[in-house]
């Protein structure tokens, strides 16, 4: 791990990169608050790591309840050095699917819900001078493709909250990061049945290990180059090639 | 202000606050009330939240002692007025927030100065009484308390009580670390000047034993103080210095004391902290050590005159110059010796850093009286202050260090100033303080705030509070 955090906050906890993240960061000695839906699963990582994984059940979409929660998840945590977004959710669409409430689902809870968090991280860093913000995006956001046409959007919207926030906070000192993934072995992902997928546990140290200065980056080094092609291929090409 | 259906604190006001050593990270939500009811209003805000409060004066101890724990953080920078002012008595009122630099300011003109001050102007008097701070006329004329005639308080009820010495509880806040309630108002005596220069000798000295005997030498001194080389066994310069005896009111002209321009005309002060960062190592501060005992070799015997600012504020001559202890930060020991220990427990503690190759930059000795507060510090001995670097490298080794320092002074019967300590354990500091000053003064705090409203990351790390927020680094 590139630097010592003391206190975190992980939301979105309960599973794939989020669970694993706070797995890392707890066996590392650092204070984690764990925040999902499911509190069982808390609780177990609660159990595995005692004084230093502090459980809070909290669904992402009350968007109401983050400030007093924040607040007093800081209190308990004696301080925030660290936040991490992981939350995400990718529900099944068919190909000619077209499904506002999965579609509103979807941007509630990887956009409006990281807003609602990360704002609250933000107001705090910016009086404190000092933190980091780490967002967990996604390769999908770079292009609008046919399989996911909300997940595509609501991470975008988050890379370019993102980009907001660091060019709004890195001049305080605070460290704002998107880190966009491909494919990671995730409860979330199983269904899609990816090959070359990555482990959560390898997606956690590789996010840990890049935490010394505000930036976007792919998770995998080869991401850089596939990507940077994909983002120039026009439209027509992308239709052809049906990605 | 209106706390009322306040149901968590303004996050926007989170602000993060440190030990002057940089090594005590901490951040509250601060509030800069202006009038006692304003800050009866966040007192009782602290307590409708239950959330603990942490009293921040100008941040001049160098380790936690105000270093909050996600508290209610209460600065009293907004109230600093000098109240009264009697120049025929030398008798001056001030709210807790005015600073020892708005002090002098006020009264200098008129002939008068501090009985003891701190080698800082920037502490308010609610740190100097919080901390009791002493001087380099400890000896003479004991701590700051002993110079205060009225103290006010502000409980954790939120009711201001008045403090005289006659009263045992006044001997508890001074020295009482800012927990037992805000110092909101001051009353004390100062000390008659004719000059506002002080007269200054030094004697190169080069041993132990030999700075002790010089300050019986020049017991009949104002100021005395010893500098150590901490690259060698003891060697070091040894300093007395008199107030100005003949009347030279022009001395007495804020202009006269001012502290302004370039270092040898080249440097501004503001930044010399950059260039003194370039020779804060080992090996620059070998080499600037020995210049300055072979300085101290050319001006022996010929005394300087020099502006009282100047003489007793030496930390505010380069401004930020704690800066210069990077990456990490400046770790400051400073431990009071009884006399017949001082030269064998001095002895020991350079054996331990020079035998680390940690040596202190900064070593400064000092004799001293017992103060009569409740979690006394001071004793009839010496005291010594060191000032370590911090690095990433060095910092397991140096904290080791500085727990066998601890243990060497505290089997002398040792105490420690924790305006200066960082890092001493809940044992440690127990034993500095002794089991009966801690449980009267828990006693007190019992009867004044039995839900423990004030508290630090002191107070946490040294065992007088349990705090879940608290994770020691």
């Amino acid at each position: 791990m590139s630097r010592p955090f003391r206190t975190a906050i992980v939301v979105g906890a309960s599973s794939g990169i989020g669970l694993a993240l706070a797995e890392q960061l707890a066996a590392s000695g650092c204070r984690v608050a764990a925040i999902a839906r499911r509190k069982d699963r808390l609780d177990e990582l609660a159990t595995r790591f005692p004084n230093l994984v502090l459980p809070f059940a909290h669904d992402v979409t009350e968007f109401a309840e983050v400030p007093e929660l924040f607040q007093q998840i800081t209190t308990q945590l004696g301080g925030l050095d660290l936040i991490i977004y992981a939350s995400g959710i990718m529900p099944e669409v068919g190909k000619t699917e077209f499904n506002t409430d999965k579609d509103i689902a979807t941007i509630n809870v990887n956009v409006l819900g990281a807003i609602a968090w990360l704002n609250q991280a933000a107001i705090r860093f910016q009086g404190s001078k000092t933190g980091t913000i780490i967002g967990i995006g996604s390769v999908a956001g770079d292009r609008g493709r046919p399989g996911q046409p909300a997940y595509n959007t609501s991470k975008a919207a988050l890379s370019t909250y993102l980009e907001a926030l660091r060019n709004r906070l890195s001049k305080l000192g605070v460290i704002v990061i998107n880190v966009k993934p491909g494919p990671v072995d995730t409860e979330m992902t199983r269904h899609l049945g990816f090959k070359n997928a990555i482990s959560a546990g390898d997606a956690a140290r590789i996010i840990l290990s890049k935490t010394t200065r505000s930036r976007e980056y792919y998770l995998e080094p080869k991401h850089h180059l596939i990507f940077a092609i994909i983002r120039r291929l026009p439209s027509w090409i992308m239709q052809r090639l049906g990605i | 202000m209106d706390h009322a259906a306040a149901r968590h604190l303004e996050l926007a006001r989170i602000r993060r606050f440190d030990g002057f050593g940089g090594l005590s990270p901490g951040d509250g939500y601060l509030f800069e009330p202006t009038s006692l009811d304003e800050l009866r209003s966040v007192v009782l805000l602290a307590e409708q939240l239950n959330v603990p409060i942490t009293l921040r004066g100008s941040g001049r101890s160098y380790g936690d002692t105000s270093s909050p724990l996600e508290s209610v953080t209460i600065s009293l920078a907004r109230m600093n007025r000098v109240l009264t002012w009697d120049k025929e008595a030398g008798v001056i009122e001030a709210e807790g927030g005015a600073t020892l630099e708005a002090i002098w300011q006020y009264v200098l003109q008129d002939g008068w100065w501090f009985n003891v001050v701190s080698g800082t102007m920037k502490p308010t008097l609610a740190g100097a009484v919080s901390t009791n701070i002493h001087g380099k006329n400890n000896l003479t004329h004991g701590t700051f308390a002993e110079h205060v005639e009225m103290v006010e308080i502000m409980l954790a009820s939120g009711e201001v009580r008045q403090l005289v010495p006659s009263q045992p509880e006044f001997w508890a806040v001074h020295g009482g670390l800012g927990l037992l309630g805000i110092v909101t108002k001051v009353r004390f005596r100062l000390k008659k000047i004719t000059s506002g220069n002080v007269r200054v000798v030094q004697r190169r000295v080069h041993s132990w034993a030999d700075h002790f005997e010089l300050f019986d030498t020049f017991a009949d001194a104002d100021y005395s103080v010893s500098w150590v080389n901490g690259f060698t066994s003891g060697s070091g310069v040894f300093q007395a210095a008199w107030h100005g005896e003949s009347s030279e009111p022009e001395t007495l002209d804020l202009r006269h004391q001012i502290i302004e321009g370039k270092l040898a005309g080249l440097i501004h002060r503001d930044t010399a902290w950059k260039h003194l960062r370039r020779i804060t190592n080992r090996p620059g501060m070998k080499l600037a050590s020995a210049l300055k005992s072979n300085a101290a070799r050319i001006s022996e015997g010929a005394p300087k005159v020099t502006s009282l600012v100047q003489y007793n504020f030496p930390l505010d001559y380069l401004p930020n110059w704690q800066r210069a202890y990077v990456p990490n930060g400046l770790l400051q020991f400073q431990a009071i010796v009884p006399t017949a220990h001082a030269e064998n427990v001095f002895n020991e503690l350079t054996r331990r850093w020079r035998s680390k190759k940690i040596e202190p930059y900064l070593v400064v000795l000092k004799k001293h009286r017992p103060d009569e507060t409740w979690l006394r510090y001071l004793d009839h001995g010496f005291s010594l202050a060191l000032d370590f670097r911090q690095t990433p490298r060095n910092a397991g080794a140096l904290n080791n260090l500085y727990d066998e320092m601890a243990e060497v002074v505290l089997n002398a019967g040792g105490r420690f100033y924790f305006a200066k300590d960082g890092l001493l354990s809940p044992a440690q500091a127990q034993r500095s303080l002794g089991e009966a000053a801690i449980a009267r003064f828990t006693a007190l705090r019992d009867d004044w705030d039995p839900k423990r409203r004030f508290k630090t990351q002191l107070s946490c790390r040294i065992g007088l509070d349990e705090c879940v927020q608290y994770a020691r680094p």
